[in-house]
């Protein structure tokens, strides 16, 4: 059972790590991490269910479980909350603002040109 | 695994590369409209990573990537160079067009007929004086007319040696400018990070492409070699090598910082340089030859014909209609002599007091007196001359102008700064936030539940 906590933990870890890579691939990469951990933690939800034990010392890893992944809620909503703020006043330097004040709708980033 | 502690170091560590990514994307922003920025990205070095082993060292910034193109670059100052020849060229001639009347009533053409049209006047009464007396005036306002377009050729000339002068100057001060950006770019650690440095210089480069062809070889210390015309130093590492512009003599002379003449080396050559100085050394005095040629050829004739008439006392003339200093120019010298009515010879040798020789005289308007053409048609040749390589100097330059356009969309779809596109890339970033912290918050309720089932139990 404290396998299965130690390797959502894990899979938590390398997530909160990419989360401050700053390179979307590396966040796109983590997500099958988290997936990893629910698995871990399904598992051990299945096997409580089943009336199994819990092993000592169990309730202190999944507590530091939860502690981490609170962080890594808090890391991933102040990393949102940052680039919308930035986004926003970046779309407000391209294109002005809107009639209610709002930063202008960002126009489109894709080009196309024709040669030949 | 690795403990809580060695994440949250790794973590830190990590974030501050997430600031430098977002200060790297800040001052793209910042200098979307600085002159010679081009694009600065933040390449990223994963760490390594084994959890268990407990290594968890995430990424660190690596070096900046700029997006320069040396090959963009180079097409847009070539274009550039080209523009400005075809601008000054076009404007240089433009100031000698109205000096050649198209409309044929005005200017030498104007002048030449009623010159022509005074001798027919004095045949049908070739004793008249007031009618002797208005070819003269006619004849004065034919050589007015050759010493006014002389003069306003010779007046471009002087323009053109203005701003040539002018051009010299700006090339040295960019000379001097870019041997700066040099030193500073030997003296600065790191200094091919530095955007700033980078962009200054390139705007420097992009300027004086439209005065001067150049050739610039980059060293490997970063600095720049500029080369005028591909041969003659003007920038060495964190010297400048000023040229020099001699205007006083027919000719304008640029010579290099030893003194060696390299007017040969930029005329013609592409920038406004080499078109000044391919107008002032050759398109303007050819313009000036050929009208030279043309009033002489006039005077020549018109003195030639009369020499062969009588005066009005029925004696050879002796004194010619017109004169000029040919090594002076003769158009720019032609003038009336101080003949006086009763010696135009009007009539015929054998024939005093007769008509014959005014007629003759005006015959001379019919007569292909000049490589086949009459001194009218001669003229309007220069004339024609002169609007064709104005109207070719404007088209070129409209198809300069459309080049360099080009060119510079090019280099700025590929190297430039667009607002949109980094606000997009933040926005990226914020949706990824977002769906990785709606996944957080599953496995925290499915943590709490199990929490809940453990303590439950």
């Amino acid at each position: 059972m404290g396998g299965s906590v130690e390797s959502a933990r894990r899979h938590l870890g390398r997530l909160r790590v990419a989360l401050t890579s700053a390179s979307l691939r590396e966040m796109e990469q983590a997500v099958p991490e988290l997936e990893q951990a629910m698995v871990s933690l399904r598992e051990l939800e299945a096997r409580l269910g089943s009336g199994e034990a819990p092993e000592a010392g169990l309730t202190l890893a999944l507590l530091a479980l939860a502690r981490e992944t609170q962080l890594a809620q808090r890391l991933a909503d102040r990393g949102r909350d940052l680039c919308q703020g930035r986004a926003m006043a970046l779309a407000a330097a391209a294109g002005g603002y809107s009639a209610s004040g709002k930063p202008a709708p960002l126009g489109p980033v894709s080009t196309i040109r024709i040669e030949g | 695994m690795g403990g809580l502690n060695t994440v949250l170091l790794n973590s830190a560590s990590a974030l501050q590369v997430y600031d430098q990514v977002f200060n790297v994307i800040e001052n793209n922003v910042t200098n979307a409209n600085t002159p010679g920025y081009v694009r600065q990205d933040q390449t990223l070095v994963a760490g390594e990573f084994d959890p268990a082993a407990g290594i968890y060292e995430g990424v660190s910034a690596g070096p900046l990537q700029s997006a320069r193109s040396p090959y963009l670059d180079q097409a847009v100052r070539n274009q550039t160079e080209q523009l400005g020849s075809a601008q000054q060229q076009a404007s240089d001639l433009s100031q000698v067009q109205p000096l050649f009347d198209t409309s044929g009533q005005n200017g030498v053409p104007g002048a030449l007929t009623s010159f022509f049209d005074a001798f027919s006047q004095l045949s049908v009464s070739p004793n008249d004086q007031p009618s002797r007396q208005n070819v003269i005036t006619a004849a004065q306002n034919v050589a007015q007319q050759f010493n006014q377009n002389a003069a306003g050729i010779e007046q471009t000339a002087s323009n053109v040696d203005t701003e040539t002068t002018y051009t010299v100057n700006t090339i040295n001060s960019l000379a001097t400018q870019i041997a700066s950006i040099n030193q500073q770019i030997g003296t600065t650690p790191d200094a091919s990070q530095n955007a700033g440095l980078d962009a200054q210089l390139n705007s420097a480069l992009d300027q004086l492409s439209q005065y001067v062809n150049y050739t610039s070889i980059k060293n490997s210390n970063g600095t720049y070699n500029i080369y005028a015309g591909g041969q003659t130093p003007l920038v060495l590492d964190q010297q400048a090598f000023a040229i020099s512009v001699n205007t006083s003599g027919a000719q304008t002379v640029v010579t290099d910082s030893n003194g060696k003449d390299i007017t040969s080396e930029l005329q013609n050559n592409g920038g406004s340089l080499g078109s000044e100085l391919q107008t002032k050394n050759v398109t303007l005095p050819g313009y000036l030859s050929t009208l030279n040629t043309v009033a002489q050829t006039f005077a020549d004739t018109v003195n030639q014909q009369l020499s062969e008439g009588l005066d009005s006392t029925g004696n050879p003339p002796t004194v010619n209609l017109f004169q000029y200093n040919a090594a002076q120019g003769a158009a720019f010298t032609l003038s009336v002599t101080n003949i006086t009515p009763a010696q135009i010879a009007a009539a015929s040798a054998g024939a005093p007091g007769g008509n014959g020789n005014a007629l003759a005289v005006a015959a001379i308007a019919n007569q292909p007196v000049l490589n086949g053409a009459t001194i009218t048609q001669a003229y309007g040749n220069l004339g024609a001359q002169v609007g064709q390589d104005i109207a070719t100097a404007q088209q070129e330059q409209t198809a300069q102008q459309s080049l360099v356009d080009q060119a510079q969309q090019t280099r700025a779809s590929a190297t430039g700064v667009s607002l949109n596109t980094e606000a997009a890339e933040l926005i990226q970033f914020q949706q990824s936030y977002q769906a990785v912290g709606q996944l957080v918050a599953t496995l925290n309720n499915l943590t709490q539940t199990v929490i809940d089932m453990v303590q439950g139990t």
